[in-house]
């Protein structure tokens, strides 16, 4: 809940999510051309904590992404054009077209890997974080993972681990409550996931879009840097108003009713935001022109190759 | 010195020399086999004790070994690997491609293969195939003490993760006159009449039979493939060249297995041999427990020897003369051990 609309010392955060947004946005209307010849997983509606990543980051902390990386891979100021590039299949994308939507990395950004094999990374953040320890450096490593994640067995060992070992690591735990088009409720007893960092004796935090936006930050502050000297489960609760995987809100199959939907479109906080700030409205719109005329250009060479193939 | 010692003496080395090789098990203190023994109590900040959690563990290590860390997890039996194929797969074999080579993660990993002493469906397959048909993916199957030093020693320099699938009865070889100086196969007995290709403890059993076989006249060269990985095939090319005729022995199945691909390889190459080849293996099942059904389940010696007189030729008074001798060699141990002074219960 954003409290005070007219002066607010959070408004450069809310700009940042605006241009994430207005990315996000326009990857899905330029999906449609079918010119990326690639799965995206976007973020629309979860943008509210990814912010605050930045806020507290500090240079060499290394983070270990799901699928679902265009959001973290901006919020850690991945480049735009190489993101674009990336998921167009193009050889000047930040992973040179090898790795798509699902592989995205930015290494001098803190964006060490994506792995969208669900649960998959959470293990290299791990291993990132003991080696951190052992070798007495003061890096952070961030494992970035969804509430499906917590079905895996990999997630619960590596909870196990690092409480054994006691690593500088931090679990966000994004709870956006589907996995694919499964609601939670029919995959978990709970839904809260803070309970499997309490099983294993971890400091957990929760944060969810419906607290003062102070609250929010200092919650994600607190568990980012306490998680330097130990390991602290961050669960962010958010809403994912766009399908899966691809551009569209996905209505048509799955757990998602079009009530749920509709309830959860009027609290969508960057609406109200970009309402409130006509800075964050400008974020937007400029992130939005930006990256349709990125995909329009990449769009333009894979249709150029296209053609050679057909003829 | 056995090869569990030279293991030992060469994890030490690499202890010693820098503090990023750490060594992880699930019973650290266990001696792993007598290969680690004492490691613990000389090097306690490089040695950790693992929960059971293989496929964190392996994740661990590979994530660690990206970020400057050189870690050497061991387990019990190759099957627990089959909990961490999946960041073995994903992760290990992977990260180097995915990074364009700006990420390595060189990691070493023991899995040991378990035979005899009721080691069963659960506690004795090699499976090296699932691991050797991974792109990225060091797997080595030593048998003798060179070749596990020089594993060890070089795993540092690989961009992803070594596997050493160790045969529990290959912990008992003694160091052998010709050490590999790469992940090649390579000849550990010139011969001129036939070719053995064989790997891990085949390795063993052909060259006991190349031994029989000499006393009788008969030259047998065997190769140790030692690596199921990109390899060289120069020594396989220039040994079957020169002998013409071919046996491959396959240490877990004959399908889709290590024999397939040497005799393939073989063939696209356009040489010709003077017979069919031979692939030779355990039936398509899994070992049964008890000793008393070992024998019909593990290829034996006599099994080889007689595939060998098939394509020399070798029959009457001297194929039953060399049966004989086999026999003698076969029964100086029980089929369940590796050696008369093996002990269980591993």
């Amino acid at each position: 809940m954003v409290t005070s609309m007219s002066i607010n010392k959070f408004e450069n955060l809310f700009i940042e999510m605006g241009r994430i947004r207005g990315v996000e946005v326009a990857l899905a209307h330029s999906y449609e051309h079918q010119m990326m010849r690639c799965p995206i997983h976007l973020s629309i509606g979860q943008e509210y904590w990814l912010p605050l990543i930045y806020c507290q980051y500090q240079q060499g902390d290394r983070f270990y992404s799901s699928h679902r990386s265009h959001g973290l891979y901006l919020a850690l100021k991945g480049g735009l054009r190489e993101l674009i590039a990336e998921i167009h299949g193009s050889s000047d994308g930040c992973l040179s077209g090898i790795g798509g939507s699902m592989h995205l990395k930015s290494i001098e950004n803190g964006l060490i890997c994506s792995v969208p094999i669900v649960g998959s990374s959470i293990a290299l953040a791990l291993g990132s974080a003991f080696a951190s320890r052992h070798l007495g450096s003061q890096v952070l490593s961030v494992a970035y993972f969804g509430d499906g994640a917590c079905e895996e067995g990999i997630f619960h060992e590596s909870l196990n681990l690092a409480a054994l070992y006691q690593l500088p690591i931090l679990f966000i735990c994004e709870n956006n409550l589907y996995s694919c088009n499964t609601k939670l409720e029919r995959r978990q007893p709970s839904v809260d996931m803070t309970r499997f960092a309490k099983a294993h004796c971890i400091d957990s935090f929760s944060i969810t879009q419906d607290l003062p936006y102070q609250v929010i930050f200092d919650n994600f502050a607190k568990a980012y840097n306490a998680a330097r000297t130990g390991p602290v489960f961050l669960q962010c609760i958010s809403y994912r108003l766009y399908e899966h995987c691809g551009n569209r809100e996905d209505l048509d199959n799955g757990d998602r009713l079009l009530q749920e939907y509709e309830s959860m479109k009027d609290k969508d906080l960057l609406l109200s935001l970009m309402g409130a700030y006509p800075s964050v409205k400008s974020a937007y719109q400029f992130a939005y022109d930006q990256t349709m005329q990125l995909c329009k250009y990449y769009s333009s060479l894979n249709s150029e190759s296209l053609l050679q193939v057909n003829s | 010195m056995d090869h569990t010692i030279a293991i030992k003496n060469q994890l030490k080395l690499l202890l010693q020399s820098s503090a990023r090789y750490c060594l992880f098990s699930e019973g650290i203190n266990d001696t792993f086999y007598g290969s680690i023994a004492d490691l613990p109590a000389i090097f306690p900040n490089q040695c950790f004790e693992l929960p059971c959690s293989e496929n964190a563990s392996v994740g661990l290590a590979i994530g660690a070994a990206s970020v400057g860390l050189l870690p050497i997890v061991s387990f019990q039996r190759v099957e627990f690997a089959l909990l961490a194929l999946e960041q073995l797969i994903n992760n290990g074999a992977k990260l180097s491609f995915l990074s364009e080579g700006k990420i390595s993660c060189p990691s070493f990993f023991r899995f040991v293969i378990g035979r005899g002493w009721g080691q069963g469906p659960s506690h004795s397959q090699s499976l090296e195939t699932i691991f050797g048909q991974i792109p990225n993916l060091n797997v080595a199957l030593p048998v003798f003490p060179g070749d596990s030093e020089l594993i060890l020693a070089n795993f540092h320099l690989y961009h992803s993760p070594t596997i050493s699938l160790e045969h529990r009865w290959v912990h008992y070889t003694k160091r052998h006159s010709i050490a590999p100086t790469s992940l090649n196969p390579y000849v550990v007995r010139a011969g001129s009449d036939l070719t053995i290709i064989a790997t891990s403890y085949g390795v063993v059993q052909a060259m006991r039979l190349a031994e029989i076989f000499n006393s009788f006249g008969i030259s047998i060269e065997v190769i140790n493939q030692f690596n199921l990985g990109c390899f060289d095939y120069c020594a396989i090319f220039d040994s079957v060249l020169k002998t013409n005729k071919l046996i491959c022995i396959d240490l877990h199945q004959r399908l889709y297995g290590c024999g397939a691909e040497i005799i393939s390889s073989i063939a696209e190459a356009g040489i010709n041999l003077s017979a069919p080849p031979k692939r030779l293996s355990s039936p398509h099942t899994f070992s049964p427990s008890s000793f008393r059904m070992l024998s019909e389940y593990y290829l034996s010696l006599t099994g080889i020897a007689l595939a060998v007189c098939e394509l020399l030729f070798i029959d009457g008074n001297k194929l039953n003369a060399i049966l004989a001798e086999i026999k003698l060699s076969d029964n100086l141990c029980p089929p369940d051990q590796p050696n008369r002074q093996f002990n269980g219960p591993f």
